[in-house]
């Protein structure tokens, strides 16, 4: 059962807010529910976190078309902090929000202008352009970000999913190589770019992938996504390898990754996932057809 | 045009809600059904994730387990796209969907959600069906069961019901999320009042 936000305590509304925040997750509508029916009751009792937490609302409730709330954030926000450009900018989100593109536009650049290093203000213009479908002009725009902001992961990221929506998974591919680069310990990253290599297709790109697979569940040993991402690769390699003793060795691995699965699947409680016999057959199946190979 | 295409209540009810629990993204998803003569009926769906790129390890993956549960079942495929106004095929989702029907040697069927028909005051049909005619998909004909229950599909949306659905992707990240929606069908069929 999922949590009911509009009957929680007001110091458990005041934490999940805080957490949600801090890690950055999309979940707007909940963030609303939360505020509407349990901090907005008392927010003085937020001292100081008033401020960002009504940022955090504002956004929220563009990203939910409640233009009204965000008003009303803008507002307090504004006469708290009548000079401030991080309010400014929630003013040109609201903008954004209502499809005034143009003023919205007008109001990044003078911020940008204002304040060169710092880098919301120039995603935002980015974000224009992808909210007009504006595919290719994106693709520019973050291009040129990136000479500023080479180390910025989440620019590396839309960037490789604006490639991928043109087909062009080598570009994509690229993209994730720039993420592992900054942060080689990442095993998101490490898992993305081997599902890109392995979409890509080809002996040396499958090879690849499953290197990468293997390094993300060194880093990460309960990623069920690289844990797949292992079998399907030594799978592909056993039935396509030309190489004997590769092959026979991919088979091996194949089947070690589906030990290792059914191994996980056996402790979920068919309580909460009526399915996992299910799935867990299915390994088995597969296990033989591999085996006999 | 070959076929016709129905979607059962709960199949339809599901589709929403995949697309309202990821309001910001392009969902895809796999349609379960039975061909009988030029009729498709639509009796089920899993759906398998939220992003309009999804990349060849999931889908293979999910699409050997779906196949292996439900067979030539195995219908096609559904998606909505990112952005309301974007009324395009997404060729990821055709892609799948021609992987679809080489797996079950069988054509499939694609069903794409109209974004901007997904306000509640909407009356008009929120899929739209197609099939593979030559190297095209071509949209076809498909059957509209009407408001009476656009009003059940209503009641489960107030009730937030969208945020207990899994995908496949769900699964991935935490294999306790069920992507067959057991239990959320259940839920929907007394809720809604939808004949099983």
């Amino acid at each position: 059962m999922e949590t009911d936000w509009t009957q929680i305590s007001y110091d458990d509304a005041r934490q999940t807010l805080k957490k949600w925040r801090e890690c950055g997750v999309r979940r707007s509508e909940e963030v609303v529910e939360i505020w509407e029916h349990v901090v907005s009751r008392s927010p003085s009792s937020l001292g100081d976190e008033l401020w960002v937490v009504l940022e955090q609302v504002c956004i929220a409730g563009l990203d939910t078309a409640r233009v009204d709330l965000a008003q009303d954030c803008i507002d307090q926000l504004h006469v708290q902090f009548p000079k401030s450009n991080r309010v400014l900018k929630l003013k040109a989100m609201q903008l954004e929000a209502t499809e005034h593109y143009q003023k919205a536009q007008e109001i990044y650049e003078r911020l940008v202008e204002e304040d060169p290093n710092n880098n919301s203000f120039r995603k935002r213009k980015v974000a224009i352009l992808l909210a007009q479908g504006k595919r290719l002009e994106a693709i520019r725009a973050i291009n040129e970000y990136l000479k500023i902001f080479l180390n910025d992961p989440e620019a590396w990221l839309q960037l490789s999913e604006l490639f991928l929506l043109e087909n062009d998974v080598a570009k994509a591919a690229h993209c994730l190589e720039e993420c592992v680069l900054i942060s080689p310990l990442n095993s998101m990253y490490l898992r993305r770019l081997g599902d890109l290599r392995y979409t890509q297709g080809g002996a040396e790109n499958v090879e690849l992938a499953r290197a990468y697979y293997e390094r993300a569940v060194k880093i990460n040993p309960t990623d069920l996504r690289s844990q797949y991402g292992i079998l399907l690769s030594n799978n592909l390699i056993a039935t396509t390898s030309k190489n004997a003793s590769e092959k026979k060795k991919a088979g091996v691995a194949a089947v070690e990754a589906i030990d290792n699965l059914v191994n996980r699947y056996q402790k979920i409680s068919t309580k909460k996932n009526p399915e996992s016999d299910g799935i867990l057959n299915c390994l088995e199946a597969m296990k033989t057809t591999i085996g006999s190979k | 045009m070959k076929h016709q295409v129905e979607t059962q209540a709960l199949p339809y009810s599901t589709i929403i809600l995949h697309c309202l629990k990821y309001p910001a993204k392009g969902v895809v998803g796999l349609l379960i059904g039975a061909k009988k003569g030029d009729k498709v009926t639509v009796t089920g769906c899993v759906p398998l994730c939220h992003e309009s790129t999804p990349l060849a390890p999931p889908l293979e993956l999910a699409t050997s387990l779906v196949h292996a549960k439900f067979g030539a079942s195995l219908v096609g495929v559904y998606f909505s796209n990112a952005m309301p106004s974007d009324n395009s095929l997404n060729t990821y989702a055709t892609r799948l969907a021609d992987r679809i029907s080489s797996v079950t040697s069988s054509p499939s069927i694609l069903i794409q959600v109209m974004n901007e028909r997904l306000m509640s005051d909407c009356d008009q049909d929120r899929l739209v069906a197609y099939e593979k005619d030559g190297d095209n998909w071509k949209e076809t004909k498909t059957i509209f069961q009407g408001s009476n229950f656009l009003r059940g599909l209503q009641a489960v949306i107030q009730k937030k019901l969208y945020r207990e659905l899994a995908d496949f992707e769900n699964h991935l990240d935490n294999p306790d999320s069920d992507f067959y929606n057991t239990s959320l069908s259940n839920k929907l069929v007394q809720v809604a009042e939808f004949r099983a």
